[in-house]
């Protein structure tokens, strides 16, 4: 583990350092790269800030109404007979909407129900290996001005859940 | 299927969630919480962009450099198993850069990678390609070999074993990607 955290720390100082050689010896203009590799990253956050921000929009309403309690609320009966954790539901609603939003659900859970609780586990192993969803598509489909994104948020949701079930089934096996 | 799915699901939360808050007394903060997304959007933005105008910087040295072509061709065979081996070719290489940076667990590098390639994957489209929607699904279920973030909060709560969650974030992450890979191939048939 020690070691892909060191690798992962020096990768980027190395890629600086890789990609300014190779451009040097291909005799290639560093300067002019660099202000038009930022020129395009400008027009590409322009692209991206009105779907991030409707996306936002939305996901902001929806937590602060309370919606995410009642269907916590809603849920629990249901999740304590199958024996999974009712804590992690606030979770499993958010994560794919919200990153910061998911990781605070996290940081409360491991702090009230423990870090080495069956909750504190399951919700670590959820938090860790999915993403936020909505807000993926609406920045690489935004990127690139297309409104229509099919199928891509039905597979990537279904990918979501197979994730959490997984992890509640792996993380009983494994641990307890 | 799935066309308008992004607008169903907005109007349906936005709808939901003020009828919600108007029903439980909340609604006073319906404003407030709207313009605090926006405001939350704009610094988000910001952080985008700072690492975009780094990473994009490098990718244009490295493509003028000839690098990225050299790294497509290279990676025809193994990607040309899941996307379209002659339209989506010289997109392979920041994809490439994509998985990687996604797999270590830089996220700051791997957005701009993965926006660069799905620009190359758009070309002359209109329409959303099933290279596009399976490129973008491999992003929102991406392995990360150590989830740096959770092991930080695990360890801050005082676990006795932080690292215990390693293993199985792999397998759900691997399981994830499977059913996310599968299913795009799926639709992409009936479609």
């Amino acid at each position: 583990m020690k070691i892909i955290e060191f690798i992962s720390k020096l990768i980027v100082p190395l890629m600086f350092i890789i990609t300014i050689i190779t451009g040097l010896t291909k005799k290639v203009n560093i300067y002019e790269s660099f202000t038009e590799g930022i020129k395009e990253s400008l027009q590409t956050a322009f692209n991206i800030f009105p779907n991030i921000a409707a996306i936002m929009i939305a996901i902001g309403l929806f937590r602060a109404s309370g919606l995410t309690d009642f269907l916590t609320g809603l849920l629990t009966p249901f999740l304590t007979s199958l024996n999974i954790p009712s804590e992690i539901i606030p979770l499993a609603v958010l994560k794919p909407m919200s990153g910061s939003g998911s990781l605070a659900i996290l940081n409360d859970i491991l702090k009230t129900a423990g870090a080495d609780s069956r909750a504190g586990i399951i919700a670590s192993v959820i938090a860790g290996s999915t993403e936020t969803t909505f807000y993926t598509v609406a920045v690489y489909f935004g990127a690139v001005g297309i409104k229509d994104t099919r199928h891509t948020v039905a597979c990537a949701l279904i990918a979501d859940l197979t994730c959490m079930i997984t992890g509640i089934i792996v993380s009983n096996l494994l641990i307890f | 299927m799935g066309d308008y799915m992004l607008n169903i699901i907005l109007s349906f939360m936005i709808i939901s969630s003020v009828l919600y808050a108007v029903l439980t007394g909340n609604a006073d903060k319906v404003t407030e919480a709207s313009i605090a997304s926006v405001k939350d959007t704009v610094s988000l933005i910001i952080t985008i962009l700072s690492s975009m105008c780094v990473f994009n910087s490098m990718m244009k040295v490295l493509s003028k450099a000839g690098v990225t072509d050299k790294l497509s061709r290279a990676l025809k065979k193994p990607l040309g198993f899941l996307f379209n081996k002659k339209e989506d070719e010289d997109a392979f290489g920041v994809m490439s850069m994509n998985i990687a940076a996604n797999i270590l667990g830089l996220g700051n590098a791997a957005t701009p990678f993965g926006l660069k390639a799905m620009e190359k994957l758009k070309k002359n489209n209109i329409r959303a390609t099933d290279s596009m929607c399976l490129f973008a699904v491999m992003n929102t279920a991406s392995l990360q070999l150590i989830p740096s973030t959770i092991l930080a909060l695990r360890i801050s709560a005082g676990s006795y074993n932080p690292y215990i969650i390693i293993i199985p974030v792999w397998i759900c992450s691997i399981s994830g990607l499977i059913t996310g890979i599968s299913l795009s191939k799926i639709f992409e048939r009936r479609s």
